[in-house]
């Protein structure tokens, strides 16, 4: 492009002295940008607002808000956890049994009678030990991410047969469910401010730190940033060490909310996670995994499981609804991005 | 000889927001010819082609014609493919995993009584046979694409660009007669299709086009690599910001003479270095580098020089450089940096100790193709813009745009995805980001793969600059080109050793050709 009008602009712009152009405000004012960007916002309000006027006592209560709130904390946290290895461009299946595994031990230990801080470390660990497997596995020994956490998964769900002897579990400590049930100011329990914390600090590393950048370049383009300086092997390594860190404190945070566990627990998390970070996909920042986008997928797919949930709809609504949306979404996102790459074509 | 145009052109305009991308374009391609179309990067070229490739629709009021045919605009890929029209692209559109015959059929049909039938496989293979024996070229076509050399991959691309079209069902007693009516009948369109062929691949490539020729087939050739137009167009056509600015027989026509059509004005030349300024101190030195086509390498590296390494294909050009880059580790053999052993087991390791480099394969492995142009600029040069783990976006911004500017990078904005940008400005993206470590020595592999003359003589200015200040630069590339007026010294690789060393005005196009040519093995 050399001679083109806006060329000539871009050639002013070069060799003037002004400060980098901002993304202009501007530009998101406009509704397609709006659209593009807080679609599953815009959407998510209009269902709380629908729902509100259809069910104004039941679903638009603040002790319903208050639950639905409390009851994504966990899950939330998972969304968090597989947004790390897909940002790497790889995938983590392992994360629901991980978190699953953690919940079983940490009933386990607290019915052991161990300090509770000693509880909670042993819990965690678990869940880094488990993402420091997957990575030695993918990177050292070069397994398909994959296929590598796939089979971490079945190990997973086998090792929590063995755990609870094939029954449910359940723990009676107190002060270990009071971690997640107390309430803070405003009658939210604290569960839900641990999920905000997680989301603040996933959000600063992934946005406002060179590891983000360099873990998003290892995800788009692993040669070129490796040929560039970046140490794609250790970025690689600790984005399924930091979803095995997060997939250990849902667990632990699950244990002591619920204070029970069937054996089973934990392969269930897995999709929902992953919905949830593909819608974040196509919110906040449109076409890359983003925390904030994530956060309001996983209280969208939640918002309209409950809302229906409570007008009476069979469970089968409620499946198809989650699938719906997320293909929804997905394939707007998609066409919006066509349209995009078309009309700059030029 | 045939005088009806194989395509006219009519009138065709393309408008994109605005902008004027083609301005009411007449062209006549004609027949049994080849005929080049120039024209920089923007000029809309691509445009013209992806008009006639039924990916773009023209403005109203164009027309086209092909072999005295009108064919109804806007075309679509289907109607190009039916008018005869073939186009061929740097990636070829094969499938790596299926078989010559197979890609053929991909194109042309399968040699089957209908879709669900059993496929022919003996009489598919006699087809494919047919049109490659005409062309000469020698590959079996129950061959995986994927296993080809990438000259043979393009050759097999150009031929199935022209293999006849097969109703399903029909079949013919004559394949070779089918293969000439093919030949004849098609226009090919071959967008780059050398760009990332060394030399000597590309010249075997443009050997075929010959043959075709000598058929009677006509073809459109896109390429910024000027010596192969002279080599083998008979006609040029020359497109400047979306205008035909030129329509003629090629003629005597030489290489400057071609280049300032296409620019538009003399192109500007950096001077030559007198020999006294040259001399600096030894910066680098390598002793026996062996290692994956390096054999037993010697080299050494003065600061402020500018060294540019070639060879034919294998000779271990880039497996020196990637070597050197830390990409690669030597079996033997020590490096020198500065006086010091020199070692890096990566190339965050090369980075550290001041060693910087521009890769080969641009899309794979230079840029981050859905990064923003600003992020591709300090790709793994965040350190000094971090405080506490913590990333000063306006410092990083700032340091972004100087680079921009500094390394005349054009784009509409830092946030503007870098793939929308011209290979010119990906390329000069990828050198900035190289050269703002300030490192002593500076690596390129192939520096001048698909980018346009401007950017090129642009690219080659900054590199003296590079070099002034004090930093050694290697080029290591198969164009010749790339040394001439900028290069101190060439060293010409022989199955991975020095074979020969040219140096100050021993440096023309002839000379180095002349000297590869002599390791060829006979």
């Amino acid at each position: 492009m050399l001679t083109t009008s806006s060329d000539a602009r871009d050639r002013s712009e070069l060799q003037g002295v002004q400060p980098p152009k901002k993304p202009s405000k501007r530009r998101q004012l406009q509704p397609g940008a709006l659209m593009r960007n807080y679609g599953i916002a815009v959407f998510l309000l209009l269902m709380i607002a629908v729902f509100s006027i259809l069910m104004p006592t039941t679903f638009a209560s603040g002790g319903n808000f208050r639950q639905i709130l409390a009851d994504q904390a966990v899950p939330g946290i998972l969304a968090l956890a597989v947004i790390l290895p897909l940002t790497a461009g790889e995938f983590d299946l392992s994360v629901g049994a991980n978190l699953g595994i953690c919940t079983i031990s940490g009933i386990v230990l607290a019915g052991t009678g161990l300090p509770l801080p000693l509880v909670l470390a042993a819990t965690i660990a678990l869940g880094v030990l488990v993402g420091a497997v997957n990575a030695y596995m993918t990177i050292v020994v070069g397994v398909n991410a994959f296929i590598a956490t796939l089979g971490m998964a079945t190990i997973l769900s086998g090792i929590n047969l063995l755990l609870t002897n094939s029954t449910l579990i359940t723990h009676t400590s107190e002060a270990f469910g009071a971690l997640t049930n107390t309430r803070i100011p405003g009658g939210v329990q604290v569960v839900v401010f641990y999920f905000l914390a997680a989301a603040l600090a996933l959000w600063f590393i992934l946005e406002r730190t060179p590891y983000g950048r360099y873990l998003r370049a290892t995800g788009m383009g692993r040669d070129a940033a490796e040929l560039s300086g970046v140490r794609t092997r250790g970025y690689l390594a600790s984005a399924f060490i930091g979803a095995g860190l997060l997939a250990g404190i849902g667990g632990t945070l699950q244990a002591s909310r619920a204070g029970s566990a069937t054996p089973d627990l934990g392969p269930e998390f897995l999709l929902p996670a992953y919905a949830a970070a593909f819608l974040g996909a196509t919110a906040i920042r449109a076409g890359f995994f983003n925390v904030w986008g994530t956060v309001l997928g996983v209280y969208l797919l939640a918002v309209g499981a409950n809302g229906l949930d409570i007008l009476g709809a069979k469970t089968w609504v409620t499946h198809v609804f989650n699938g719906v949306a997320l293909l929804v979404a997905v394939s707007a996102a998609t066409l919006v991005q066509r349209r995009k790459a078309k009309s700059r074509a030029s | 000889m045939d005088l009806t145009p194989a395509l006219r052109i009519s009138g065709i305009s393309k408008t994109f927001t605005g902008q004027k991308a083609l301005d009411s374009v007449d062209l006549d391609v004609p027949t049994g010819a080849v005929t080049a179309l120039l024209g920089m990067n923007g000029s809309g070229k691509s445009t013209l082609i992806k008009i006639l490739a039924g990916v773009y629709s023209p403005d109203p009021g164009g027309r086209l014609h092909v072999r005295g045919t009108e064919v109804p605009l806007p075309l679509s890929p289907q109607a190009a493919h039916a008018a005869g029209l073939r186009f061929l692209h740097q990636d070829l559109g094969l499938v790596d995993a299926l078989t010559v015959a197979d890609n053929f059929a991909l194109s042309d049909g399968f040699a089957a009584r209908h879709r669900l039938a059993a496929v022919n496989v003996r009489r598919q293979n006699e087809h494919t046979e047919a049109t490659l024996s005409l062309l000469g070229i020698k590959v079996h076509p129950g061959r995986p694409v994927g296993e080809l050399s990438p000259s043979l991959r393009t050759m097999v691309g150009i031929a199935r660009a022209f293999q006849p079209v097969r109703a399903p069902g029909r079949d013919t007693t004559d394949p070779a007669a089918d293969g000439v009516a093919g030949l004849r009948r098609n226009v090919l369109v071959l967008d780059e299709p050398t760009a990332s062929l060394p030399v000597e691949d590309a010249s075997r490539v443009l050997d075929l086009i010959e043959v075709l020729r000598e058929h009677g087939g006509t073809a459109v050739y896109v390429s910024h690599r000027i010596e192969e137009v002279r080599r083998i167009a008979d006609h040029v056509a020359v497109l400047r910001d979306g205008q035909l600015v030129a329509a003629e027989p090629l003629g005597g026509r030489d290489s400057r003479s071609i280049v300032s059509l296409v620019v538009g004005r003399q192109l500007e030349e950096a001077p030559l270095r007198s020999a006294a300024e040259r001399e600096g101190e030894v910066l680098f030195e390598a002793t026996g580098l062996t290692g994956n086509r390096v054999r037993n390498l010697d080299l050494s590296l003065r600061t402020g020089e500018i060294l540019g390494v070639t060879g034919l294909v294998g000779c271990g050009r880039s497996e020196l450089v990637r070597m050197m880059a830390g990409a690669q580790q030597p079996s033997s053999g020590t490096m020198h940096l500065g006086g010091r052993p020199y070692a890096p087991p990566s190339p965050a390791e090369a980075i550290a100790d001041s060693v910087a480099c521009v890769p080969q394969n641009r899309r794979r492995d230079g840029i981050v193709l859905d990064m923003g142009v600003g992020d591709n600029l300090t790709l793994g040069r965040l350190a000094r813009h971090t405080r506490a783990g913590v990333l000063n976006r306006k410092a990083e911004r700032l340091h972004a745009d100087q680079l921009g500017k500094d390394y005349l990078v054009k784009t509409a904005s830092l946030e503007a995805p870098i793939r929308t940008l011209s290979g010119g400005n990906q390329q000069k993206v990828v050198v900035a980001r190289a050269a703002s470590s300030r490192p002593s020595l500076l690596l390129l592999d192939e520096p001048s793969q698909g980018v346009d003359a401007l950017a090129r003589q642009e690219i080659a200015n900054l590199l003296r600059r590079l070099a002034d200040r004090g930093t050694a630069v290697l080029i290591a590339s198969t164009d010749h080109d790339d040394f001439v007026g900028l290069a101190d010294r060439v060293l010409v690789l022989d199955r991975g050793s020095v074979a020969a060393e040219l140096s100050g005005d021993g440096i023309s196009e002839d000379n180095i050709a002349l000297a590869c040519q002599r390791t060829a093995p006979c």
